[in-house]
């Protein structure tokens, strides 16, 4: 959703850049010569057609002060554009994921780890688990510090799924234990799994 | 024109970064991400380290590393006391601050 926000806000600002340097280039050409035709202030308003347009937005603030269903399509409108503001404003306030994981920071400096190589280590830790066939991790970070390392562990058919992830649980406090990550770890029989354990 | 002797934050990155790769665990050094842990020794840069100097006269180093899958906190623990090892063994202890360490990527020792 924050992502989403966030991209929404850039492509925003572009647009309104893109609108604001527009406009500038054109006023500032505009702006060569006087009177009312060439490349004047007016001479522009006409090419635009200021005029018309000011009499179409009159009618319509017009239309809007009427009550009825012109007053509800404002309402919602309206309603629209505060939610937009605030999806825009989220995007601009609410601070970025971290991509780079701080996994603890004390007096001694700071330790961190990109998502993809602690979801390997994670992995690399956990893959001798007896019972266990296949494990797929992810990492996510908080927004703060730490994070959350989700397992999905296969295991065959003859094993305990409790004892499979008690196993795996003991394995990742190696990484856990001591950095601000909690772990979340399912179990599930492998799909086709022999009974090989 | 005689060349200067390197500086205390050259030598304390140079032998930060020799200590760190020394160290079993460690698969090699990563530029960092933007290529932001590059230290300049004249026309030598070495990659993997940066050495910043604080207010009371001391530097800090951020390491940006490769590691093998190994448990990353007590590697990281091995890390700075190699480093301060290093240091020590340098004469720079004294110019030692924090060592943040930073795992970029994860190499199978296979691949290697």
């Amino acid at each position: 959703m924050i992502a989403l926000a966030r991209a929404l806000v850039r492509l925003v600002s572009f647009v309104l850049l893109l609108a604001l340097a527009t406009s500038g280039l054109a006023i500032a050409v505009f702006s060569i010569e006087g009177g009312k035709t060439g490349l004047s202030a007016q001479g522009l308003a006409k090419l635009v057609h200021l005029p018309q347009l000011r009499q179409t937005v009159a009618h319509f603030l017009h239309a809007l002060e009427a009550g009825g269903s012109i007053a509800l399509v404002a309402l919602a409108a309206g309603l629209g554009a505060i939610l937009l503001g605030l999806v825009l404003l989220a995007g601009v306030v609410v601070p970025r994921r971290e991509r780079l994981l701080e996994l603890s920071n004390d007096g001694a400096g700071r330790i961190s780890a990109r998502r993809r190589p602690l979801a390997q280590v994670a992995r690399a830790l956990i893959e001798p688990a007896k019972g266990l066939t296949e494990a797929s991790v992810s990492v996510r970070p908080r927004r703060s510090s730490g994070g959350r390392v989700r397992v999905s562990a296969a295991h065959t058919r003859s094993a305990r799924p409790a004892d499979v992830e008690g196993e795996a649980r003991r394995r990742l406090e190696g990484l856990t234990g001591e950095f601000k990550l909690r772990a979340r770890i399912r179990t599930h029989p492998a799909s086709g799994s022999g009974r090989a354990d | 024109m005689p060349m200067s002797a390197a500086s205390d934050r050259v030598r304390l990155a140079r032998a930060a970064l020799d200590a760190a790769l020394l160290t079993d665990g460690v698969a090699s050094a990563h530029p960092g991400f933007g290529r932001a842990h590059l230290t300049s020794e004249g026309s030598q840069r070495l990659e993997g380290v940066l050495v910043s100097a604080r207010a009371d006269d001391r530097y800090d180093v951020a390491l940006a590393l490769v590691a093998y899958p190994v448990p990353l906190h007590d590697l990281a623990d091995r890390i700075r006391a190699a480093i301060a090892r290093s240091a020590r063994a340098s004469g720079l202890e004294g110019a030692l601050g924090e060592i943040s360490v930073a795992f970029e990527d994860v190499r199978s020792r296979e691949a290697s």
